[in-house]
């Protein structure tokens, strides 16, 4: 098991420095950068110098070295755009709303889910369950961005009963001692893809598991039907759910770029869109590395959770796929 | 299991017929006929040039102005004959990345599940590096190197895309090459090619197909994702994506030009994802739930 | 035989479906006696799983119609409310299933499987019913039942699976135990075994068993009383021996016939029993077996009385001569 982690982080690291190697050829393979004429029309000399502050005057080659060097101790650099802060500042600044904007949605739409799909699972083909169903189409299909439009449009513009957007004048909203209703549209507007599919795996898995033969031995045994559920349903029915929880939770990394955007978050998502419009190199690197590394991890943990849910499952084990 | 490859013709024939008895699925396929039609004729359609600009008309509401029926954005063009342009740049790009992806995906899936060694190799470990992260991501990556506009929309969610189909052309060759009527093909000296293109590329068709079904939704919410987030298309073309994106600032009194376009954008994608959901129900009817 | 246990009296069990209503079983009326072995034998769709499975009231009560009773200890289980009738499962009446590889819980310690019915029946401590499970899984033949105790499923094999899945069965010292085709999963070696486990366990604990099968091979070594199920009724129903002997009904023949005999020649092959099962749709009004039956006359297009050759032994036929 220790061992089979410890191959998997060190993949982990391969699979990182592969995409650091790939992210940096491709930001310097094309001509033009950051401080092009385009931008900011510079002085020749001037342009030079600054060049040479940034190291970007060497071959790309030495850049990446330099580079790395540096990563490894977590020095990602200084952001072109932001002269007076450094990468990882402004990172772990916007990090902060990120993840609380992330976990706050995880938490709803696992939660509103979940009870959902159990809801659907016990009443099939009742009108609930139909809802359930037309939602979560509509919830896996539609992008949340139009989803938060719509929120907006109802909810902010229409009915003026919520804010349009932030997250907080201090960005320390859900922490803060007065409650505050920023957070509400973009969580559900976020919240909606994951809710729904996670309700959909679950109606499906609770319904498969129902219907298995260790769920009539334990009919056959005398239990409660409560007991039943909670003891031989629910804990085999988490095997799909672990999934939905593995390939939703990175999925909405993605997704906060899309939200902040929307809701005027200033998180690491929009930070991620101005230097990518910017082509501000050390924020899209450190930010990359920074994606890849949670992915990588988050599909780690999820694989960990299905021994901790299924004896069955061994670690190391070579797959069918 | 047979020995012989699987017969076409009824497998088809069945698969129209579970496709034509599944309601939402004909609504899919009305939905993107509909969309379709408007792209393809948006220019006898649209009232207006999608670039032509009023400037005495900035920001009329629908119905305001009688030649404006769904009213005007802020720069003053006619919002119906923007919407209707919408649906070009959406097809345009969706299906071009589709095609792109296909023209790529299948041949070098098919060859690496087919022939494996160092190939393979080569292309499983370009797998497992791009789906080290998120896809839009690495899309949006390449459009900050190769500067925004249709074609380098294109070519960026190509390089993703492919991925998907050569990895599921990939597999489908891997678990079929196993199977007896292969063997028996080899059996009466077929050749390798012969083998691959005759009888293990048809009947991988399905769960390619299902794929590409779902990747042009994909597609359609990446164009629009990028251009919502000024990544995309340059102006003056039209895209879905980018008024949202604009409509943003003015969503307090000018609400149409929010609402409109997200209708848009999800009423297509709904039509193509039931779509999508009608073609994996009549050919794989198998697999119910979508992984 | 002893006093009776257990009284089952013109049972049927019918499912409401949208093609019309499955008559599953039509009548059938049997008793058990303390420490006897029932078979039950027929074919799939006879019946026999049903019939059974209705007697704990398993089959959930929207899906099915049950007519009759079902007399035990005092009451009639078709009577019993919801939770008297979960008391009386895996407590006086256990119940043990065919496949041993889905019956058992995979994500479950086995120890854990065992005790729950104790602990949920006889409200007693984990510490204690951990204790009694070690001791069912050594009654059951497992070994190094301490440390196995902690085991899941997926460690086992198919034949220490069912002794496991009998262990659970008897962790209440239920008065009957119903096994539904206990070792049709299972290897022939392993199966025996199984069988000489419940002959030895019915012995040292003192339960009934009712055991449904589809194999007559099975039932010669273990069996008290044999009752033949087809088309939802019982056919014949005698003591084991007389039945080897003596089969009256023309399908006991054809099973009987149809299994390979070490005494026959081996030239002469074993017989099949032409044909297939009446609907249970479109139930007939003649005799059931009318369709398949080799010495079928005028007579049979009535559904036969029932006829008893001697006290202990019945046959449902037109045709049954009396010794």
């Amino acid at each position: 098991m220790l061992g089979y982690i410890f191959g998997r982080i060190l993949a982990l690291m391969m699979i990182l420095l592969a995409v650091s190697v790939i992210v940096f050829a491709l930001m310097h393979s094309v001509p033009g950068g950051p401080f092009d004429e385009r931008k900011g029309r510079l002085p020749p000399a001037a342009k030079a110098n600054i060049l040479k502050k940034y190291g970007l005057d060497q071959p790309v080659w030495k850049q990446y070295i330099n580079y790395m060097s540096h990563a490894v101790r977590f020095d990602f650099g200084i952001p072109y755009q932001r002269p007076h802060t450094t990468v990882a500042k402004l990172i772990s600044k916007s990090w902060a709303i990120t993840v609380q904007v992330g976990l706050t949605t995880i938490v709803v739409a696992f939660g509103f889910g979940i009870l959902a799909g159990i809801y659907a699972a016990y009443h099939q083909n009742s009108w609930v369950d139909t809802l359930v169903t037309f939602v979560s189409s509509l919830g896996v299909t539609v992008p949340n961005f139009v989803v938060a439009m719509w929120l907006i449009l109802i909810f902010a513009v229409s009915l003026n009963w919520l804010p349009m957007g932030g997250w907080g004048s201090s960005g320390q909203c859900l922490i803060d001692k007065y409650f505050c209703t920023d957070w509400i549209l973009p969580v559900i507007a976020y919240a909606i893809a994951p809710m729904a599919i996670v309700a959909r795996y679950t109606r499906a898995s609770i319904v498969e598991v129902m219907g298995e033969d260790y769920v009539r031995t334990a009919r056959a045994k005398g239990l409660s039907e409560v007991k039943v559920m909670r003891k031989h349903v629910f804990r085999n029915a988490q095997i799909p759910m672990v999934t939905a929880l593995g390939t939703e939770i990175p999925n909405l990394i993605t997704g906060s770029i899309f939200i902040e955007s929307t809701f005027r978050i200033n998180g690491l998502g929009k930070y991620f869109v101005t230097s990518t419009l910017n082509r501000d190199y050390p924020m899209i690197m450190a930010t990359f590395l920074l994606v890849a590394f949670l992915w990588g991890i988050l599909y780690l943990l999820t694989d960990i959770a299905y021994t901790m849910i299924d004896p069955r499952v061994r670690l190391g084990a070579k797959s069918l796929s | 299991m047979s020995t012989f490859s699987p017969t076409r013709r009824s497998f088809l024939k069945d698969a129209i017929r579970r496709f034509s008895q599944n309601r939402l699925a004909l609504l899919g396929l009305f939905l993107v006929g509909f969309i379709l039609f408007l792209a393809i004729f948006a220019d006898l359609l649209a009232p207006f040039a999608y670039d032509r600009v009023y400037f005495d008309r900035v920001l009329l509401m629908p119905m305001e102005h009688p030649e404006h029926f769904l009213g005007t954005d802020e720069v003053g063009r006619d919002y119906l004959s923007r919407l209707i342009y919408g649906a070009r740049t959406s097809m345009t790009v969706s299906l071009s990345v589709q095609l792109v992806a296909l023209i790529i995906g299948l041949p070098i899936g098919a060859l690496a599940g087919y022939f494996g060694g160092v190939f393979d190799f080569v292309i499983s470990r370009i797998i497992d590096i791009m789906t080290a992260f998120p896809a839009l991501l690495f899309t949006i990556l390449i459009i900050s190197v190769l500067g925004g506009g249709m074609l380098t929309i294109i070519v960026a969610l190509s390089i993703t895309s492919w991925i998907v189909i050569a990895r599921i052309t990939r597999a489908q060759i891997l678990t079929l090459r196993e199977q007896e009527y292969c063997t028996a093909a080899r059996g009466i000296g077929a050749s390798e090619w012969r083998i691959l293109f005759r009888h293990l590329l048809p009947n991988a068709m399905s769960p390619i197909l299902i794929a590409v079904s779902f990747g042009i939704p994909t597609a359609i919410f990446a164009e629009a994702g990028l251009s919502f987030l000024g990544l995309g298309v340059n102006d003056p073309i039209a895209s879905w994506g980018k008024m949202v994106g604009t409509s943003n600032a003015y969503v307090r009194v000018y609400w149409h030009l929010a609402l409109l376009p997200t209708l848009a954008i999800a009423l297509t994608m709904l039509g193509f994802s039931f779509l999508g959901d009608g073609l994996r129900d009549a050919l794989d009817p198998k697999q119910k739930i979508r992984a | 035989m002893g006093d009776t246990l257990l009284e089952v009296e013109d049972l049927h069990v019918h499912f409401p479906t949208p093609d019309g209503v499955v008559k599953a079983v039509n009548g059938i009326s049997y008793s058990l006696a303390k420490q006897e072995i029932l078979a039950i034998v027929g074919e799939s769709g006879s019946g026999k799983s049903v019939g059974v499975l209705s007697l704990l009231r398993l089959i959930p009560d929207r899906d099915c119609h049950l007519r009759g009773s079902v007399h035990f200890e005092g009451s009639d289980l078709l009577q019993l409310s919801d939770v008297e009738m979960r008391e009386l499962r895996g407590n006086r009446i256990a119940m043990v299933f065919q496949d041993p590889m889905t019956s058992l819980n995979p994500v479950l310690r086995i120890g854990d499987q065992i005790q729950e019915s104790i602990i949920e029946h006889q409200g007693i401590s984990e510490k204690v019913a951990k204790n009694r499970a070690i001791e069912l899984l050594e009654l059951v033949g497992i070994p190094e039942a301490e440390k196995r105790y902690r085991h899941y499923p997926h460690q086992f094999s198919g034949g220490m699976r069912q002794r496991i899945m009998i262990a659970a069965g008897l962790a209440c010292e239920p008065s009957i135990l119903i096994a539904d085709e206990p070792t049709t999963a299972l290897d022939v070696t392993i199966q025996a075994q199984i069988i000489d486990l419940v002959k030895k366990l019915r012995r040292e604990i003192g339960m009934s068993v009712i055991w449904i099968t589809h194999d007559l091979g099975i039932v010669a070594g273990l069996a008290d009383r044999v009752a033949v199920m087809y088309a939802g009724k019982i056919v014949e129903f005698a003591p084991v021996d007389e039945l080897f002997k003596n089969p009256q009904h023309p399908y006991s023949k054809g099973l009987l016939n149809s299994l390979p005999r070490l005494d026959t020649r081996s030239e002469e092959p074993l017989e099949a029993i032409e044909g297939f099962p009446p609907n249970l749709i479109d139930y007939p009004t003649t005799c059931p077996f009318l369709e398949r039956c080799s010495s079928r006359t005028e007579q049979c297009q009535t559904p036969p009385a029932q006829q008893a050759l001697t006290p202990s032994h019945q046959v449902w036929c037109h045709h049954a001569v009396k010794v």
